[in-house]
């Protein structure tokens, strides 16, 4: 019997959002998590690095380079293909649940009225 | 020279495996650092534990990597460990009725044991912890009969000592990898050892009538289940109730010698024989613990 893949962690799906625009180091990460969740998901870094080796290790992001600034040690990540795709069809499973409730005539009523 | 801040940072990321450490920890300190406000001196509440949690769940994908067997194994060297505190926690108690020098090097060669486990050397611990066995069951008599006396006597004590030797002996098949952070093993044994005790006291003066050994089981099995539930981890879960079922098993021994023969033997009076019913409790609790860490680290997803 196979299990339909469970919905995707929010930390991971913001995650692989942040990375769509091109390749990013951990702080870049979390920022632009931030700013994409209109600053509702702020990640630390224990939760980042937990998401992020989940994500190398089935192929959704691959370290694309590393260098050292200023006795810094920083890792930039990347979006593989595979990647990609699973952010897309998590994308597409949310919209799918949220017209179930969006696309009432109620709740498009009230969509332009106050709330 | 390195921060307040960084040092701070640093500490916290003990929580993590060692050889994660090594290829990632410049990194994540990077990005902890990058995050810190300019002048940060302490490290951020919600960092901290996200470090502390993250670690511990690392330390779990990591072990469960090499398989079932290795999380039994390390499971069961920190039940050993436990056993071995507990029974410490006894032996310094006996320390009070003067019993010559034999009394005196049982807690000290359990000491060493706890600290070579704890360590990762489990292999000097089993034979520290058979050396101590040996030291023990000479009791404090000199002809046969006195020194069967005092192994019936302290049946439990002997018998847990052997449990906690046939763990570590089992769990020497998980290698030698050291399973959690030294402070998480010497946190356990301060609380198997020390809190027991301690609690049972305040107990008393509370008025309580709850029997020393729940107490003994309590504090431990309530720790180790509440770091296995939030790391994934089913190790300390395993440990735990491997701990409450040797208590259970002890007791029982005892309260069906006291039933059936009127056998009264050391520290299982009618205390003891009402503690099996909680002993059964945490025993089971413990379990569930483990059996749900277990899930959540077999079934962890994206």
């Amino acid at each position: 019997m196979t299990r339909a893949q469970p919905p995707m962690r929010e930390p991971t799906y913001f995650t692989l959002a942040a990375l769509l625009d091109g390749p990013l180091h951990g702080y870049g990460i979390i920022k632009r998590a931030e700013d994409l969740s209109n600053r509702r998901l702020r990640l630390t870094a224990g939760t980042l690095y937990t998401a992020l080796d989940r994500l190398t290790a089935t192929g959704m992001v691959d370290v694309v380079r590393e260098e050292i600034v200023s006795g810094r040690a920083r890792r930039y990540y990347e979006l593989t293909a595979a990647g990609r795709e699973a952010v897309r069809a998590e994308s597409l499973r949310m919209a799918e649940a949220a017209r179930v409730v969006t696309e009432r005539p109620d709740m498009t009523a009230m969509a332009g009225g106050s709330v | 020279m390195p921060s307040a801040l960084e040092r701070r940072y640093r500490h916290l990321l003990s929580a993590y495996p060692d050889a994660y450490r090594e290829t990632h920890g410049e990194e994540i300190l990077t990005t902890l650092m990058d995050g810190a406000a300019p002048g940060q001196v302490r490290p951020d509440a919600r960092e901290a534990i996200g470090l502390v949690v993250g670690g511990l769940r690392t330390r779990a994908r990591l072990a469960a990597e090499e398989g079932r067997a290795a999380l039994w194994a390390d499971g069961l060297r920190l039940a050993a460990v436990l056993l071995l505190a507990s029974l410490l926690s006894e032996a310094v108690r006996d320390l009070a009725i003067p019993s010559g020098y034999r009394a005196l090097l049982v807690p000290v060669l359990l000491s060493v044991a706890i600290l070579a486990i704890v360590a990762g050397v489990t292999r000097v611990g089993l034979i520290v912890v058979a050396l101590a066995g040996y030291v023990a069951s000479l009791g404090s008599g000199f002809s046969w009969s006195w020194r069967i006396g005092w192994v019936v006597a302290n049946y439990d004590f002997l018998a847990t000592l052997v449990v906690g030797a046939v763990l570590l002996w089992y769990s020497l098949r998980g290698g030698r990898r050291r399973p959690w952070p030294g402070w998480l093993g010497l946190a356990v044994v301060a609380i198997a050892g020390l809190y027991g005790h301690g609690a049972w006291g305040l107990g008393l003066v509370l008025g309580l009538r709850i029997p020393p050994s729940t107490y003994e089981l309590v504090a431990p099995i309530a720790f180790l289940s509440a770091i296995a539930l939030v790391g994934n981890d089913p190790r300390p879960a395993i440990a735990a109730a491997a701990y409450a079922l040797v208590h259970l098993a002890v007791g029982a021994f005892g309260a069906v010698l006291l039933v059936t023969y009127g056998v009264n033997l050391a520290r299982l009076g009618p205390t003891g024989v009402q503690a099996l019913l909680p002993a059964l409790a945490l025993t089971a609790a413990a379990a569930l613990a483990a059996t749900v860490s277990g899930r959540r680290l077999a079934g962890e997803h994206l």
